[in-house]
């Protein structure tokens, strides 16, 4: 899923300072399955602002809402009523969502409570890694299952380098496995390693992030 | 003199907040794990056993339903402080509330520590077969430390 | 043999002699004087000078500039350039102005991440934004085509070949152990003309990996020259050991290290010791020697392994 991490509480109460009346809005898809913009993490974060500027001496009211995908403007369009009533807007919400906000809210401030990052998987309760890289060129097919685009440091189409540690994990963070190795191992198990004995190409990075901002149309979808 | 309205108002607003001051009688509200308290009918009527301070007990049907948010917004809306009573790790029925009822605590505290107000409003105890007695020393303990910690915020 | 380029190194080894290639770092500055001296220093001890490329993600001057004064000192320099910093565009465009400027040898890397230029009293640049536009593999093929068939990567032609003798990288004993040999095969077919290596300290396990290099005929394709960094005390020796990917240093060696007098003389004795015992393994065809930031030393080192003068051809 689209993961996202909390921003620390000094750079969000900074935001917040000189608003009386906040609304936090989060999202009940990615951010909560990464237990950072869900409900549970609103109504945890509201008193928490609240007793920040009570401690300040400065009494504010804290407002919530969850909604079920933030970047579904029929689902934004339910808290209209309630962003009237506000002078600022704590979003949750990934990145998508927090511009979804400040469409459709052109005339409210609205400001990120959470710093999206990367594309992950739940490895386990509480852990998430990196999986994609969103390269717009997928050659998973010749990885073996791993993309190197997202799980290697430098992003190698022929590796490893010679940072691999003797345990097999990456130079860079210990935590994780040189993916590479990893892609050795298991085209040496399938008895493959031919295929990644060939010189791989330059990768083109143009459908992705580096060939500009993307809009797609599909003119079947569209009504 | 007649002074302005506003200026009266604006004085109210910015003093120290009443509930801080070591005069006024402190909240604390105490939640605690079934499993840790002997089977006695005086729980009920424990919040009468509170002298010094004000008492409210609540019941978690097991320690892993205690959430940060539940705390936090306690600690907002209506007491100075929060006691968790949970039973010691390897007691506990569920084997693993606990465990994450001590992450909890330890997260809420991280939180409250990362906004200023300081780690003493809430805690965790973990103890088994207490009684009404044990909980209202528990309690007075928990008040005790958050006295000093607001007093501490008034001499700086 | 027909020469592919104008490089003494290529000549020296084409010649059959033992090369030698030395490591001198830039400056972590604009002015040219410390470098300068450091050409005066090495002056004639080695075939060609690499010189860095922002080694460690720790800003230095470029290494196209470096290249240049040492060329300017008389000496060949062996531009390295890593893949961390430049995309393709960038790279093509270094390389045909260093060539322009009489720079013919290129090593090619993929470059440390930029995280480990900030560390201890450095603050690095931890924040850039890394390029890995292209693997060090495919930059060697780049620079084949530019020497080759005078093209760019992305297929349009070039006014003239830059033909540069082309380097690589190989960490023999890095993980996966086994594929370490076939991604040299691999560089080798992109065109690696020469190979320098991770720093080698374990003879007889340097031994195994060349044999299997040797099995595979690579040994024959391209010019493997070890690197052997010059040791200063037991503490840096187990530093290397325990925390750099693919040095691997035998007990004896730091044990030696450890209960010598004189720390800094052993580990030129162990320098020149480790010279004359690759000189016998078959298939080296030369070795490269780093002093880091202590390039004076080098001089009496490669002088006490036999191997001055150096050819002049």
């Amino acid at each position: 899923m689209i993961f996202a991490e909390k921003k620390p509480m000094a750079e969000i109460l900074e935001k917040l300072t000189g608003y009386k009346k906040i609304l936090v809005v989060g999202c009940a898809t990615c951010v909560s399955e990464c237990a950072v913009g869900g409900e549970k993490e609103v109504e945890t974060l509201a008193p928490l602002i609240s007793l920040a500027f009570k401690e300040k001496g400065l009494h504010i009211e804290v407002f919530t809402a969850t909604l079920e995908k933030q970047c579904e403007y029929e689902f934004v369009e339910e808290i209209a009523e309630k962003i009237e009533n506000v002078d600022v807007v704590l979003s949750l919400g990934c990145g998508i969502g927090v511009q979804a906000l400040a469409e459709r809210f052109p005339d409210k401030p609205i400001y990120p409570g959470v710093n999206t990052s990367a594309l992950t998987i739940r490895e386990e309760a509480g852990v998430w890694a990196s999986r994609c890289a969103a390269c717009g060129d997928c050659t998973l097919a010749d990885t073996f299952g791993y993309c190197a685009v997202a799980r290697c440091a430098k992003s190698l189409m022929n590796g490893p380098c010679g940072g691999t540690r003797k345990d097999g994990k990456c130079e860079l963070n210990e935590e994780n496995d040189c993916i590479w190795n990893l892609i050795v191992e298991r085209a040496e198990s399938r008895g493959e390693l031919d295929s990644i004995s060939k010189v791989q190409k330059p990768k083109s990075w143009s459908n992705g992030r580096h060939g500009g901002p993307k809009k797609v149309i599909d003119e079947v979808q569209r009504v | 003199m007649a002074v302005p309205n506003t200026n009266w108002r604006y004085f109210i607003i910015n003093t120290n907040n009443n509930s801080k001051s070591a005069e006024k009688k402190l909240k604390l509200v105490l939640l605690y794990c079934q499993n840790c308290v002997a089977n006695n009918r005086d729980i009920n009527l424990i919040a009468t056993k509170a002298k010094e301070f004000t008492l409210r007990t609540a019941v978690l049907p097991c320690s892993s339903k205690i959430q940060a948010h539940i705390i936090l917004k306690i600690l907002d809306n209506e007491a100075d402080g929060v006691e968790i009573v949970v039973c010691p790790d390897e007691k506990c029925h569920f084997l693993a509330g606990s465990i994450r009822a001590k992450k909890r605590v330890e997260y809420v505290r991280r939180l409250l520590d990362e906004i200023g107000v300081g780690t003493d409003r809430v805690g965790l105890t973990q103890e088994i077969d207490l009684s009404c007695d044990d909980l209202i020393e528990i309690a007075s303990r928990r008040i005790a430390k958050i006295k000093s910690s607001y007093e501490e915020g008034d001499n700086l | 043999m027909k020469l592919k380029t104008n490089s003494n190194l290529e000549k020296v080894l084409a010649a059959g002699h033992f090369a030698v290639t030395v490591e001198i770092g830039p400056p972590k500055g604009p002015a040219p004087g410390k470098i300068i001296k450091k050409a005066n220093t090495t002056k004639g001890i080695a075939d060609a000078f690499n010189v860095t490329d922002n080694q460690t993600a720790v800003v230095r001057m470029s290494s196209i500039a470096a290249s240049k004064i040492l060329h300017d000192e008389g000496l060949e320099p062996v531009m390295q350039m890593v893949c961390r910093d430049r995309n393709r565009i960038a790279m093509q465009s270094d390389l045909l102005g260093a060539y322009a400027l009489g720079i013919r040898n290129c090593l090619c890397l993929s470059g440390d991440h930029q995280s480990f230029g900030a560390g201890g009293k450095l603050k690095g640049h931890p924040g850039s934004k890394n390029v890995f536009d292209i693997d060090s593999i495919q930059l060697i093929s780049v620079i084949k085509g530019l020497r080759d068939e005078a093209i760019l990567q992305g297929g349009d032609s070039i006014d003239s070949p830059a033909a540069f003798f082309i380097g690589a990288a190989w960490t023999p004993l890095g993980q996966p152990e086994k594929f370490r040999t076939i991604r040299l095969a691999k560089k080798i077919e992109a065109g690696a003309d020469f190979i320098q290596t991770q720093a080698v300290y374990d003879i007889d396990r340097f031994k195994e990996t060349m044999k299997r290099a040797e099995d595979m005929g690579l040994t024959e394709k391209t010019a493997i020259l070890p690197g052997i960094i010059v040791p200063k005390s037991a503490g840096m020796l187990n530093y290397m050991n325990s925390n750099v990917p693919g040095i691997e240093v035998p007990e004896e060696m730091i044990n030696r290290m450890k209960s010598s007098s004189d720390p800094k003389a052993e580990g030129l004795k162990i320098t020149v010791e480790l010279i004359n015992a690759i000189k016998e393994i078959p298939g080296i065809k030369g070795v490269h020697l780093q002093a880091i930031e202590t390039e004076y030393l080098l001089p009496d080192i490669i002088k006490s392994a036999g191997l001055l003068p150096r050819p002049k051809l």
